[in-house]
């Protein structure tokens, strides 16, 4: 290793230790995991549900509890004190909403207009099926439809007619050879 | 005159060509003059060729370290190695535009020239159609988002390429994901080839089937790509969050998946001519949309759109797209029949092919309306909601299920009658076969063990897929062991019932490595070197921070020496890499694959002055192997789906 590379490498050591003196704080992850542990098992669970339910406001598609950025560990260190004021889940999120808006929720909630966004999908789903099984059906129909009118020769003799124009003009538009 | 500014010119003069060969067809369409449209070949051929050098040019730029030119000073620098240099040229806005007219440009001018014989009448309107689009993209590139921009006054040394794409994975995610996106346009030009002249042909469906297929190929790789990326580089232990960027990729992905299978109902009945039509409408439409989403801002605010210099651009362009092709449709597509309109549906192959398109396009709608509901609620209610992963994944599972089902039966059963092949001995012990493998994946897979999915769906899933796929080997076993026939000539001739296998397989595979639910346990600890962190029965010993020079990176890694049962596996080395343009500390995570679940560790923390403790976070994640499996398998099905179209069919077309 050259001396150029050595210095390098040092001068980058000490400058991220410069930097990220404080991990070890109060604030870090570490101390936050201690924190959970030390919870009993059954607010253990309601602490997973409900920051698996909370957006990072800094990171795209995640929750804060898939994130660790400084955002979402102070979201999450926010809930474990929720928690601990022996509050439920609704109430915890509504604590959450009030104060970031409902723009922290990673779904929109089911009342009022939202619940068009839940019922859409379900709807197209189930009549959706109805739908095309009746539309098939509906095909089948107009076969004898149509079989009763084949029967009938002055249609099918106009319809003979028509396709014959329409041959001619396609021999027209057949000019244009160029390839 | 400088390098930079003959490459703006190059572009200048591709938007001029590009504008003439699309006037210059059309006129020749409608004067049928020969000549006319084959200069507007030629013309359209020399803006690939322009644009071809302009690109060149700005490798050359960033090769050469020019740092005169804006985009090359912002997305590289001296430190980069060569092999990133070279993607840095689609690290950007205005590189990956170029880059995405570029193939663009390719692909048409090879859309052009192949298959010209056989759609003579058409080839006019799909050049006018292609050259049209190609011209508006070098005007935007030219006026709104120029490459060659000058930056004054030139710097030394340039700010760095982003720290996330310097992944090998970023290397061949973007160019795949554009080919796939820019192949899609080919379709698009002949459908509205096929509009404009007023009938399909067997020629006409023979090459809609190979671009389709050739772009749903490219998609695939790219999605793949994309998704393997996040799993190695963000350090979330996950692959897929239905983002907006991911979204937009999947819904062209969906569109030509059911376009594949609406031109086989095509092919082999003569039917959904008109929904083959729309569909390459809305997949192409929809590859530009995902552009416009997410790189006008608007889905991070609707307000954010008109600050970026191709938002509003792209939104003009939507609309006249949706305008002329929807005019287009709506005038002409009484032109378009159905052979044999008086047909009976029933219970059958084709029935079942519609009931899959109806689910892919709900699946789409689901996607869609997920991915616009922040705008769509800051328009309507005037405050933004977001959806993410958990209303994605409230409906995903069903519409796989239904998916699955209806894949299954059409697999089943044949065109035109209700019969499956197979006696119902047949299918019970298909049934009953399916069920071992359910078990050893379920038990060996460790598939439930933690809690994120409902345990019902996830069984039923797994067993479903099983089913699935038991049946689907039956029937190609059935059809390859005919005993008339070699077992050479039976596999050449169906060849694509083979392709078709493949596909299916991967999907399944794929579903099966989605319900293994990916993001299983997870556990965080400190350790102290010579301290074993367990979980899950492996034991990881923590070896004492080193540091380590890669390339243009300084790492800090976390050896630890994986065991299990005091047997030694392997070494994992999780680390954080410091670059030279950047101050914070990027992750790199690593992982050790086995068969059924990944170990997943990522470095969160560690003790910088003396390098002897470290926080680690360690993830088992099951079944993602499968998911990059599914990857490989559904590429190849793919692939050789296309080689079966090259390969001449002694059977006689019957739809078209």
């Amino acid at each position: 290793m050259n001396i150029k590379s050595y210095l390098i490498k040092l001068f980058c050591f000490t400058y991220t230790i410069s930097f990220h003196q404080n991990l070890y704080c109060e604030d870090s992850i570490f101390s936050l995991e201690k924190k959970i542990k030390s919870l009993p098992e059954k607010q253990q669970s309601l602490y997973k549900d409900i920051s698996s339910q909370l957006r990072c406001p800094t990171c795209t598609g995640l929750s804060v509890l898939e994130s660790d950025a400084l955002f979402s560990l102070q979201i999450r260190r926010k809930v474990i004190e929720e928690i601990n004021k022996q509050k439920n889940q609704t109430q915890v999120l509504n604590f959450f909403t009030e104060r970031y808006g409902p723009w922290i929720l990673r779904e929109p909630p089911k009342k009022g207009l939202h619940l068009f966004a839940w019922i859409l999908p379900l709807t197209i789903l189930v009549y959706g099926v109805f739908f095309l099984l009746y539309k098939l059906k509906g095909k089948q129909n107009s076969v004898k439809e149509i079989s009763t009118q084949r029967e009938n020769k002055l249609i099918l003799d106009e319809m003979n007619k028509k396709l014959e124009e329409l041959r001619l003009t396609r021999t027209k538009e057949g000019d244009l050879n160029c390839s | 005159m400088s390098l930079a500014d003959f490459g703006y010119v190059l572009i200048l003069f591709s938007f001029i060509t590009s504008t003439y060969s699309c006037l210059a067809s059309f006129l020749a369409s409608k004067l049928r003059q020969k000549k006319l449209y084959f200069s507007a070949k030629v013309s359209a051929t020399n803006s690939f060729i322009l644009l071809f050098c302009a690109s060149i040019i700005l490798w050359l730029s960033l090769f050469h370290h020019d740092y005169s030119i804006s985009y090359v000073y912002k997305n590289s620098s001296l430190d980069l190695p060569k092999w990133f240099l070279i993607s840095s040229f689609w690290s950007s806005l205005e590189g990956s535009h170029l880059l995405w007219t570029l193939l663009l440009a390719f692909f048409s001018t090879l859309a052009i020239w192949t298959h010209a014989s056989e759609n003579t009448y058409l080839m006019p309107f799909i050049n006018g159609a292609l050259q049209g689009i190609i011209a508006w993209m070098c005007y935007l590139a030219a006026f709104h988002c120029d490459p060659f921009l000058a930056q004054f006054p030139p710097a030394t040394n340039g700010l760095g390429m982003n720290e996330l794409l310097q992944n090998p994975y970023m290397f061949y995610h973007p160019p795949s994901l554009f080919t796939g996106y820019t192949a899609l346009a080919i379709p698009f030009a002949y459908s509205f080839g096929a509009l404009c002249y007023g009938d399909t042909n067997e020629s006409w469906l023979k090459t809609m089937k190979r671009w389709s297929l050739f772009a749903w190929i490219f998609l695939t790789i790219g999605i793949f790509l994309g998704g393997r990326w996040a799993y190695v580089e963000l350090g979330w232990a996950g692959y897929w969050a239905w983002d907006p960027v991911e979204n937009s990729s999947f819904i062209p992905w969906l569109f030509t998946s059911s376009l594949l299978h609406s031109l086989i109902i095509q092919k082999k009945i003569g039917h959904l001519k008109r929904l083959n039509i729309s569909l390459s409408f809305l997949s192409f439409f929809f590859s530009f949309f995902g552009t416009f989403i997410t790189r006008s801002g608007v889905i991070s605010s609707v307000h954010a759109f008109a600050q970026s210099p191709i938002g509003p651009n792209y939104l003009y362009f939507l609309c006249t797209l949706l305008v002329i092709a929807g005019v287009t449709y709506s005038f002409r597509h009484h032109h378009i029949l159905a052979v044999n309109p008086g047909r009976t549906w029933k219970i059958s192959k084709e029935a079942s092919l519609l009931f899959a398109q109806f689910l892919f396009i709900t699946f789409i709608g689901i996607v869609l309306l997920g991915t616009l509901y922040p705008i769509l609620s800051e328009i309507i209610l005037d405050d933004r909601f977001n959806v993410q992963a958990p209303y994605f994944n409230t409906f995903a599972p069903y519409i796989g299920f239904l998916i699955i089902l209806s894949m299954t039966a059409g697999n089943m059963l044949h065109y035109g009658s209700s019969r499956t092949s197979g006696s119902l001995k047949t299918h019970i012990t298909v049934l009953l076969i399916s069920f071992f493998p359910t078990v050893i994946f379920c038990h060996y897979g460790q598939v439930f063990e933690s809690n994120g999915m409902n345990f019902i769906l996830q069984l039923f899933g797994v067993t479903l897929c099983f089913w699935s796929l038991v049946s689907f080997s039956w029937q190609l076993f059935y059809k390859l062991s005919k005993k008339s026939k070699s077992f050479r000539i039976n596999l050449s001739q169906n060849l694509p019932s083979i392709a078709s296998y493949f596909a299916h397989v991967g999907i399944l595979i794929a579903i099966l490595g989605f319900l293994g639910n990916y993001r299983g346990v997870n556990q965080l600890s400190t350790l102290n070197v010579g301290e074993s962190a367990n979980i899950y029965g492996y034991e990881l010993n923590f070896q004492g921070i080193k540091v380590d020079s890669q390339d243009n990176m300084l790492l800090y890694k976390a050896p630890l020496k994986v065991s299990k049962d005091n047997k030694y596996l392997t070494h994992l080395y999780p680390a954080r890499a410091k670059y030279p343009t950047k101050e914070e500390l990027i992750h790199e995570i690593d992982f050790a694959p086995s068969f059924f679940h990944d170990i997943y560790v990522s470095l969160i923390d560690f003790d910088q002055s003396s390098g002897k403790q470290a926080t680690v976070e360690i993830h088992i994640n099951p079944t993602v192997k499968l998911v990059w499996i599914s990857g490989l398998i559904l590429v190849f099905g793919g692939f050789l789906a296309l080689i079966a179209t090259f390969k001449k069919r002694k059977s006689i077309l019957v739809g078209v």
